[in-house]
């Protein structure tokens, strides 16, 4: 099965790419898609709005296709084979930053036009995601706690 | 003399040091959700903990089964015009007022969402103090919600999550992330 989820707002540019990818027969896998309060619906692929979890169907994925929300580390942490797509008209973008530098890390493949989706699925399907751990502010933190 | 060193726990300072901290946690939807669980996940069994959420966040089972505590939701999903917010953010203070005299947090740990900064404020105006972790999705660009307690120094602790991100307030720390 292949996960497509745009996360909390909406994403329709990325869901018409992977409905017309859809309608060629281009997925080897069927596609479940995560629309958010997205205008588009797709016709060649079962979707729905909002989940109270999304972490069953993004285990279960073969492939996942992500917007470039904090769900790129999630899925760099898993090392899970995934493309991301940043939603360039967020929030002052800031979300192509942190997509750069997670994808600098795990080699994630990525890119702000949702029309490059095919060819970084294909990519996707063939590499490996690496994922270094990165210190953890916990200790720290605990420290600061337990000194109140 | 001790009496004018108790906090809102009613005990004693010296005692606090060596009893076992409780911690508000807040649980923000999307992406902070897992943030927040990774930072749970990974403080473990060191403290006691207390969670406050939107009231339109669906909660994991350990979540509903804690001790939680729900606001209105007036971000993301929820209202979008300023007159709306505005109006929003006030009820969500005094509904924090409620829930921090009832809790009685050793601390607060505000992890990105917006629901921080009436946090914050009740925090601040009952001595509680709060820490906030920016979201790992910044690392230039500070949130709103960052920019606000910045400004109205709200917290007492500043983390970001990038050593890249430093830049972004003037008092921040980098020693990691919640992965």
């Amino acid at each position: 099965m292949i996960f497509v989820t745009v996360g909390t707002t909406q994403f329709n540019a990325l869901i018409q790419e992977v409905d017309k990818l859809a309608e060629r027969g281009f997925f080897p896998e069927p596609v479940i898609c995560q629309i958010g309060n997205g205008s588009y619906t797709p016709k060649h692929c079962e979707y729905f709005r909002f989940r109270p979890s999304l972490e069953d169907l993004l285990q279960e994925a073969s492939v996942v296709i992500s917007h470039g929300g904090t769900t790129a580390m999630a899925l760099a942490a898993q090392q899970k084979r995934c493309v991301i797509i940043v939603n360039n008209i967020l929030a002052d973008n800031h979300q192509l930053e942190f997509t750069r530098l997670v994808a600098k890390d795990s080699g994630i493949p990525w890119s702000e036009n949702p029309a490059d989706l095919a060819s970084l699925f294909q990519k996707a399907l063939t590499m490996e995601i690496s994922f270094s751990k990165k210190p953890s502010l916990v200790h720290d933190l605990l420290d600061y706690i337990n000194s109140l | 003399m001790a009496a004018a060193f108790e906090n809102i726990s009613g005990k004693p300072m010296a005692d606090n040091r060596k009893a076992r901290k409780k911690i508000i946690v807040t649980l923000g939807g999307g992406g902070y959700m897992w943030e927040s669980t990774r930072l749970i996940n990974s403080l473990g069994d060191a403290v006691d903990f207390a969670y406050v959420a939107g009231n339109d966040s669906v909660l994991a089972p350990r979540f509903e089964q804690g001790e939680l505590y729900r606001v209105k939701s007036f971000a993301t999903r929820a209202a979008h015009h300023w007159w709306q917010i505005v109006p929003s953010v006030a009820l969500v203070t005094l509904q924090a007022f409620g829930i921090l005299r009832k809790a009685k947090p050793d601390a607060i740990i505000g992890l990105g969402t917006p629901i921080c900064v009436p946090l914050a404020i009740a925090a601040k105006l009952l001595g509680i103090k709060l820490v906030f972790i920016e979201s790992m999705a910044r690392v230039y660009h500070p949130s709103l919600t960052g920019r606000i307690l910045e400004k109205l120094a709200l917290a007492e602790r500043f983390y970001v999550q990038w050593p890249e991100a430093i830049g972004m307030y003037k008092n921040a720390i980098y020693k990691g992330n919640v992965v």
